[in-house]
C-alpha cells in the first residue's frame, strides 16, 4: 500500500546570484516502510523532505508531475489542508533540539500545545497523554522533564522530547532529517533504538534524511542516493555492499577505518557525467 | 624531547564548571597525537589552554621544555585549525586579506607570492584568492583555515575536530591533505576528534577523555586490536565500530 | 567585459573588484524592495534639492514682499503660498532642504563613529573599562536633549551649530550600546580567536575584524535615527533655540506659521510635509538597509 508517491520533484530557487536548482527530479514511493535518503551537502535531500510537507518558501519553488499521500494529491492542496495535513498526518522530526525545541517553554507545555488547541482536550487528559508520550521514548523521570526548559536537557534527551512530540498525534508518516546527527556517537545509538521501536510497533511510514551512508544501510530497508539534486541510485539496504554507482561506491570507501592502513583515503572523483 | 608537556592541567571556568581534571599528557617532536571523548569531556578545552582561549586554573603547560608564553613568538611555534569552517573565517575578509594578515603582523614580506603559493599547496586554485568565505563550499573553508594556520611556518597544529562537520567524502580529501602537509613539513600534530576512526587513521598516540579526566593512553596498535583495559574506551571502541559494515 | 560582468565575476582579480561586486549584489537585493526605493527616491530628491536649490528655486528666499503676504497655495508664481512676510514657502522649503541636509550630515558623521568607537572598545575588553565607558555613555543617555541646547545656547548664544552640537553630544549613546551588544557577541566567534592566536594587537582586532561586523547595525540604525535628528533640530527651530531668523528652516518655519495656523494654515503645514516625507524617506530606507544587511541572510 503506497502512502506517499512522489514523480519528477523538482525545487528551484531564484536568487538575485542566480537560478539555483536544489531538487532535479526525484521521483521514489513509499509504504509503510522505511526509507532512506543519503547524500552530502548540496545533494538535495533535505530540500526532498521539506517539500513533501510543502515547507519551503519563496524564493523557493515547489514543482513535481505528481505527488500524493495517501490519495490526496499535496500538490493541489490550500495552505489550510496542508496545516491540517503536517503534524496529524505527516510529521517532521530535525537535526538538533537545541534550535527546534521553542526555549522559553517548558517541554510539557510544548508538548501540550497542540493536544489542547487541535484535538481540544482538556489540562488534564493532556498532560496524561504528555507523559505517556514520553515514557513511550524511555524517558524514565517524565514528570521531571515536563516541567524542564529544552536548554536543561542534553542532546539525547531534547531529541526523544523532539520524538515525542512529534508522535503524539500519531502520524503516518514520519520525515526524519538527520535526527541523530547532532548526538555523541553513544546516545546515537540509544535514540535510533527507540525510534526503531516506535516505528515497527505503529507501522508508520519513515523517511531519513541523513549524510552517514552506513548508518542509514543499518537502520533502513530501502536506501536513496542523492548527488547534486538527483537520485544516482537506489537500493535495497542490504545490498549495499554490491552498490554499482560509482558515487555510493566512493561514499562507502571514503571512510577512515579502525585498523585500516593509513594509506591516503580514497576521495570521490568528481566525475560530472552523473551531475547531469 | 617532548615538545609539548602538559603537566596535571585544571580548567576551571568561572561559574565553577571544571572543563578539565589533572590532565598530563607528552607530545614528541614530530609525532601526531589524538584526544578522543564525547561531548563535555574537555578535550576541546585543553587545546583552547594551550592557546590561552582558556583559563589554567592548576598544572603546567610547557612548549618546548619552556613555560608558555603568549607573545609573538608563541604565534610562530603554535597555530590552530578550528572546528567550525563556517565560523573561523572573518566572513567580511577576502581570502586574500585572511591569509596576508598573519604576514603583516609579524612584518612578513612578499605577501603577493606567499599567498598564492599557500592556496595552491592546500589545493584551492589562485583564482580564489579575492572571493568571500561565503562563496566557498565547507570543505574549502577548511583548507583556507589550514593554509592560514601554515602562513606563518609553525611546529605544532592544533588541530580542533578539523572534519566533523565536513561531509564524508571532503573529510577523506582534507585528512588527507593535513596528513601529506604533515609529512613534508615535519608538523606535530594534537587533534581532538569524537571519531575513533579518524583518530585512528591519524594518530600515533590517543588519549580517551571522559568528563574532563583522562581515562586512557592508548598507543594506535592497542587501539587497533580493540585491546582497551577501561570500561568506557571499550564503550567508545564498540559505538563506533558498530558503525562500520 | 561588460561592467556587470565585471562585478559579476566569481573569481574576482583585486579586492576593490571583490568589495564592488558584494555590493552590487546588495544594490540588487534593495532593488526588489519597492519600498526601500521609495526611500531612497525620497532621499536622492532630498539631495538634488539641497545641492541645485539656487537653481530650482523660484524667488529668493529671504526677499519679504509685504503686500503679498499669506497668500494661499496655487497662487500664480508662489505655487505653495507666501508666509506672514510675502515670502515664498516653495523657495524656502527648498534652500532649507540645504540646512536640514546640513544637520543630518554633521550628526552622521560624528554620532555613530563615537558611539561605534566606544562601544567596540568596550565590548572587547570588558571589565573595569566596559564599566567605565558604559557609565559615561549613561551619563550622556540621561541627558534631556533639550535642557542641554538650552544650556549651550546660554553659553555659546542661539545658533543652529548649537543645535547640531547639542543633538551630537546627545545621539552617539545609543549607537555605543548597539555596537557593544555586536561586539559582545563577535567577541567569541573562532575568527577573532584565530586572529589572536596569529599575534594580533588589540586595536588591529577591534578596527579590522569587530568593527565590520558591527557597521551593519550601526548603518541601520543610522539611517532611522537621521527621522528622529530631522525632527529634533525642528524641534529646538520651533523653540527658538536652533536656528533663527531669517534662515529658512524647516522647523522655524513651523514655529513662525503657528499663529496661523487655523485661517492660513499652509505656512505651518507645507514645512512640515517636507519634514514628514523626508523623515518617511528616511525610515523606508533604513527598513530595506536591514533586509539587505542583515549579516544572517548573506552568511553561510
Amino acid at each position: 500500500m503506497t502512502l506517499l508517491s512522489v514523480k519528477n520533484l523538482r525545487v528551484t530557487f531564484d536568487t538575485e546570484a542566480g537560478r539555483v536548482e536544489a531538487v532535479r527530479g526525484v521521483s521514489f514511493s513509499l509504504g509503510r516502510e522505511r526509507l532512506g535518503i543519503v547524500g552530502e551537502s548540496g545533494s538535495g535531500k533535505t530540500m526532498t523532505g521539506r517539500s513533501v510537507l510543502r515547507l519551503i518558501r519563496p524564493p523557493g519553488r515547489i514543482e513535481a508531475d505528481a505527488m500524493e499521500f495517501d490519495g490526496q494529491d499535496l500538490m493541489k492542496l490550500s495552505e489550510r489542508q496542508m496545516r491540517a495535513l503536517r503534524g496529524p498526518r505527516i510529521a517532521m522530526v530535525m537535526q538538533d533540539p537545541k534550535y527546534s525545541l521553542n526555549p522559553v517553554m517548558k517541554v510539557g507545555a510544548q508538548l501540550m500545545e497542540g493536544l489542547r488547541q487541535r484535538d481540544r482536550l482538556g489540562h488534564a487528559a493532556a498532560r496524561a497523554k504528555a507523559i505517556a508520550a514520553l515514557e513511550a521514548v524511555q524517558i524514565r523521570d517524565p514528570a521531571r522533564v515536563m516541567e524542564a526548559y529544552p536548554h536543561e536537557l542534553s542532546g539525547g534527551m531534547g531529541q526523544r522530547v523532539m520524538i515525542a512530540m512529534m508522535l503524539i498525534p500519531n502520524p503516518d508518516l514520519l520525515i526524519a532529517d538527520e535526527p541523530t546527527s547532532a548526538l555523541d556517537v553513544t546516545v546515537q545509538a540509544e535514540v535510533l533504538k527507540i525510534l526503531d521501536g516506535l516505528v515497527r510497533e505503529r507501522g508508520m511510514g519513515l523517511i531519513f534524511i541523513s549524510h552517514d551512508l552506513r548508518l542509514v544501510a543499518r537502520f533502513c530497508d530501502r536506501v536513496l542516493v542523492m548527488y547534486k539534486g538527483r537520485v544516482v541510485e537506489e537500493l535495497a539496504a542490504g545490498d549495499l555492499l554490491q552498490a554499482k554507482h560509482p558515487y555510493t561506491q566512493g561514499l562507502l570507501n571514503c571512510l577512515p577505518r579502525i585498523g585500516g592502513d593509513r594509506q591516503p583515503l580514497p576521495g570521490l572523483d568528481r566525475n560530472a557525467e552523473w551531475a547531469r | 624531547m617532548a615538545l609539548i608537556e602538559i603537566e596535571n592541567l585544571s580548567v576551571v571556568f568561572p561559574g565553577g564548571v571544571r572543563a578539565v581534571e589533572a590532565v598530563s599528557l607528552s607530545v614528541g617532536a614530530r609525532e601526531s597525537y589524538g584526544l578522543v571523548g564525547e561531548s563535555g569531556s574537555g578535550k576541546s578545552t585543553i587545546l583552547r589552554a594551550i592557546c590561552g582561549l582558556a583559563p589554567v586554573s592548576s598544572g603546567s603547560i610547557r612548549i618546548g621544555g619552556e613555560v608558555l608564553r603568549r607573545d609573538r613568538s608563541f604565534a610562530a611555534r603554535v597555530q590552530m585549525v578550528f572546528q567550525d569552517p563556517y565560523a573561523s573565517l572573518h566572513p567580511r575578509h577576502t581570502l586574500d586579506r585572511t591569509l596576508s594578515e598573519p604576514l603583516a603582523i609579524h612584518g612578513l614580506g612578499d605577501a603577493d607570492r606567499r599567498v598564492v603559493q599557500a592556496l595552491e599547496q592546500v589545493g584551492l586554485p589562485a583564482s580564489f584568492r579575492f572571493r568571500y568565505p561565503h562563496q566557498l563550499s565547507g570543505g574549502q573553508r577548511q583548507r583556507v583555515a589550514i593554509a592560514r594556520a601554515l602562513m606563518l611556518e609553525p611546529e605544532i597544529l592544533l588541530l580542533d575536530e578539523p572534519t566533523s562537520a565536513l561531509d564524508a567524502s571532503v573529510q577523506a580529501e582534507v585528512l588527507n591533505l593535513l596528513a601529506r602537509l604533515r609529512a613534508e613539513r615535519g608538523l606535530t600534530f594534537l587533534m581532538v576528534s569524537h571519531d575513533l576512526a579518524v583518530v585512528d587513521h591519524m594518530c600515533d598516540r590517543v588519549l580517551v577523555m571522559q568528563h574532563g579526566r583522562a581515562v586512557e593512553e592508548l598507543p594506535r596498535a592497542a587501539l587497533a586490536a580493540a585491546q582497551m583495559q577501561t570500561d568506557y574506551a571499550r564503550s567508545l571502541f564498540e559505538a563506533s565500530a558498530d558503525r562500520m559494515l | 567585459m561588460t561592467v556587470i560582468e565585471w562585478l559579476r565575476d566569481p573569481n574576482p582579480s583585486s579586492r576593490r573588484q571583490a568589495k564592488l561586486g558584494q555590493a552590487y549584489l546588495g544594490w540588487l537585493r534593495l532593488r526588489r524592495n519597492p519600498l526601500a526605493m521609495a526611500g531612497l527616491v525620497i532621499i536622492g530628491l532630498l539631495l538634488v534639492v539641497a545641492a541645485f536649490a539656487p537653481w530650482l528655486a523660484p524667488h529668493d528666499p529671504i526677499a519679504q514682499n509685504l503686500q503679498n503676504r499669506l497668500m494661499p497655495p496655487g497662487t500664480a508664481g508662489h505655487w505653495l503660498g507666501t508666509d506672514d512676510f510675502g515670502r515664498d514657502i516653495l523657495s524656502r522649503i527648498l534652500y532649507g532642504a540645504r540646512i536640514t541636509l546640513a544637520v543630518i550630515a554633521l550628526v552622521a558623521v560624528t554620532a555613530p563613529v563615537l558611539g561605534l568607537i566606544i562601544g567596540t572598545v568596550a565590548g572587547y575588553f570588558g571589565g573595569w573599562v566596559d564599566a567605565v565607558l558604559m557609565r559615561v555613555t549613561d551619563i550622556f543617555l540621561a541627558f534631556p536633549r533639550l535642557i542641554l541646547a538650552l544650556a549651550l545656547v546660554a553659553v555659546l548664544g542661539p545658533g543652529i551649530e548649537n543645535a547640531v552640537l547639542a543633538i551630537a553630544l546627545t545621539a552617539w549613546p545609543p549607537y555605543a550600546r548597539v555596537a557593544r551588544a555586536e561586539t559582545l557577541t563577535v567577541r567569541h566567534a573562532d575568527y577573532i580567536a584565530a586572529i589572536r592566536l596569529q599575534g594580533a594587537s588589540a586595536p588591529r582586532i577591534i578596527w579590522g575584524h569587530v568593527v565590520p561586523m558591527c557597521l551593519p547595525s550601526v548603518i541601520i540604525r543610522v539611517t532611522l535615527d537621521m527621522a528622529g535628528v530631522i525632527l529634533i533640530a525642528a524641534g529646538l527651530g520651533f523653540l527658538g533655540l536652533g536656528a533663527q531668523p531669517p534662515l529658512s528652516e524647516w522647523g522655524l518655519m513651523i514655529s513662525a506659521g503657528r499663529k496661523y495656523l487655523f485661517e492660513q494654515w499652509w505656512v505651518a503645514t507645507m514645512p512640515g510635509l517636507a519634514i514628514f516625507i523626508v523623515s518617511l524617506g528616511f525610515n523606508l530606507l533604513g527598513d530595506g538597509l536591514r533586509d539587505v544587511l542583515d549579516p544572517r541572510s548573506s552568511g553561510k
